[in-house]
């Protein structure tokens, strides 16, 4: 390729390239990070078209913000904050609809499990919730079955929040080592998939 | 304990798939898992989480779906402001490139078919011009070109080795490879790379050759000596005596031409005209005598030449006109 310039347009023509180069990072960027970002995303407001909608969103606001951000040092930081505060805004703006806060379609698989097989599942997971040490149990419960906050519970069981943390930490490693036949049987599953 | 060295454990995990894991944290969680043995671990409390009644899992929608429809989502946020202002302007460059390449390409074509028949082993690729070019090499690397200046190669250039002649002066950006030496031959003096960038000048006048390195490492040799010169450092070969000498600066302002980048620390207006002169390939006049003692401190990126201009009115106040290729600058000085 050769370009002949004005001396002038110089400036114009490397601008340019800066330009084409950004475009190509920007879309290095989706790729990297797309999938962890809808991850992320989700796990706070458990809904697939919202977190595809918020992880979309903070894309175009990179977009918009890309002569600002420090480029490509930051960009991953950026991202994972834009996402943070449009999470925490959507359920947010779902409580005051609906007066919750996460969506929990209750028990729903639970009726679907009607072969025998996965009833005998379900209750075993259900043992080895009750058989949690019972503070640890509640905290695990409250959390994952009612789908409440870390501050919401820590505030009705008058505890901290980093005593959530840790018993749900907890809980999550004892469940881990009783059911570990389940989560690994789930595994090879896949695999032969 | 600060919270970079945070340890990933239950805790966190848990954490994190209850939705409560701040950006910080969520971060720290995905670079951990770029260890496979991590992933499955992650993996392991993920699908726990999941076998929990009233859970909905999450299913991650085919990026190229997204892609697409975020292209459409800036292309619409494109029309109103900020955004605009570039784009167009990228537009016609690219359209400037690609005419220019046609063109080109036409005479090269040409100048192979003739070279061919008379079975020569380096095909000229250029000829010296009076204005500045850019050129990417097949291997990606990047040169620009400075006026009355010339680079030939043959149509082997990365076959093997990416050899290449030139006289002038030039500014190399190389494309890293370290199985294909990037070779630069003036006269008896070679100059050789693993990717970096730099600047080759071959004074009009004397017969010295200067090797600014930017970036990188160069080896400058020639058969009877052989010099290192880095990141920083000029590499200055005399031709009267074959010496190789080295200089631990490098000149940022003379490479203005390729890099459109000005750094000027106190130093006179009258040595910044030469510099801009030089990258502007124009000639700019200014009162010796008056303006002696004017002394500029300012950097510029990507700044047209009127806007540099500009600048040094308003600092100088002074006038600045232009007539083709000349420039006067007329004021009072700094007396």
């Amino acid at each position: 390729m050769i370009v002949l310039l004005q001396a002038e347009s110089f400036a114009n023509i490397k601008h340019a390239q800066d330009h084409i180069r950004l475009e190509e990072s920007y879309k290095q960027c989706f790729d990297q990070y797309f999938e962890r970002l809808y991850g992320y995303s989700f796990t706070i407001v458990g809904d697939n078209a919202e977190a595809k909608d918020i992880v979309q969103s903070a894309y175009v606001k990179l977009w918009e913000k890309r002569d600002e951000v420090n480029w490509p040092a930051a960009v991953q930081a950026y991202l994972y904050t834009t996402v943070y505060r449009l999470s925490l805004n959507t359920i947010r703006n779902r409580k005051i609809r609906e007066g919750h806060h996460k969506k929990i379609r209750p028990m729903q698989q639970a009726e679907e499990r009607n072969i025998p097989e996965e009833k005998e599942k379900s209750t075993r997971i259900q043992k080895a919730i009750d058989e949690l040490p019972p503070r640890c149990k509640e905290v695990f419960y409250k959390s994952r079955m009612e789908g409440k906050k870390y501050a919401a519970i820590a505030t009705e069981l008058n505890i901290s929040i980093k005593t959530v943390e840790v018993q749900i930490g907890k809980a999550l490693k004892i469940l881990r080592e009783r059911l570990a036949d389940l989560i690994v049987s789930f595994l090879i599953y896949f695999l032969i998939q | 304990m600060d919270a970079e060295n945070k340890k990933i454990d239950a805790e966190l995990i848990g954490k994190y798939l209850a939705g409560e894991a701040t950006p910080e944290e969520a971060m720290q969680l995905q670079e951990w898992l770029a260890d496979q043995g991590n992933q499955e671990e992650f993996e392991q409390y993920a699908r726990l989480w999941n076998l929990m009644p009233a859970s909905v899992s999450a299913t991650v929608p085919s990026s190229q779906e997204v892609w697409s429809q975020l292209q459409s989502n800036i292309d619409k946020k494109r029309r109103p402001a900020p955004v605009r202002r570039i784009l167009p302007r990228l537009a016609v460059a690219a359209s400037i490139i690609a005419v220019v390449v046609v063109l080109a390409n036409y005479f090269v074509k040409q100048q192979y078919s003739y070279s061919s028949n008379k079975s020569e082993i380096i095909v000229p690729r250029y000829e010296a011009a009076d204005e500045k070019r850019i050129d990417t090499l097949k291997d990606g690397s990047i040169i620009i070109i400075n006026k009355y200046s010339n680079i030939s190669y043959g149509p082997e250039f990365n076959n093997v080795k990416r050899e290449l002649s030139m006289s002038g002066e030039a500014y190399f950006n190389v494309t890293p490879d370290k199985s294909k030496p990037f070779i630069i031959s003036l006269d008896e003096l070679k100059v050789e790379v693993v990717g970096t960038s730099f600047n080759v000048s071959k004074h009009p006048q004397g017969d010295v050759i200067d090797v600014q390195v930017q970036t990188g490492i160069v080896k400058m040799y020639t058969k009877a000596n052989l010099l290192m010169v880095k990141k920083g450092q000029t590499g200055i070969y005399t031709k009267k005596d074959g010496t190789l000498k080295l200089k631990d600066t490098i000149d940022l302002n003379s490479i203005g031409y390729a890099t459109n980048s000005f750094y000027f620390n106190d130093i006179s207006l009258i040595e910044a005209c030469k510099y801009l002169s030089h990258a502007f390939n124009v000639d700019i006049r200014i009162d010796g005598d008056k303006f002696r003692d004017c002394r500029v401190t300012a950097q510029f990126h990507s700044k047209s030449l009127s806007y540099i201009l500009e600048v040094i009115d308003a600092t100088f106040n002074t006038t600045y006109k232009r007539e083709g290729d000349i420039i006067q600058i007329q004021g009072n000085g700094c007396q």
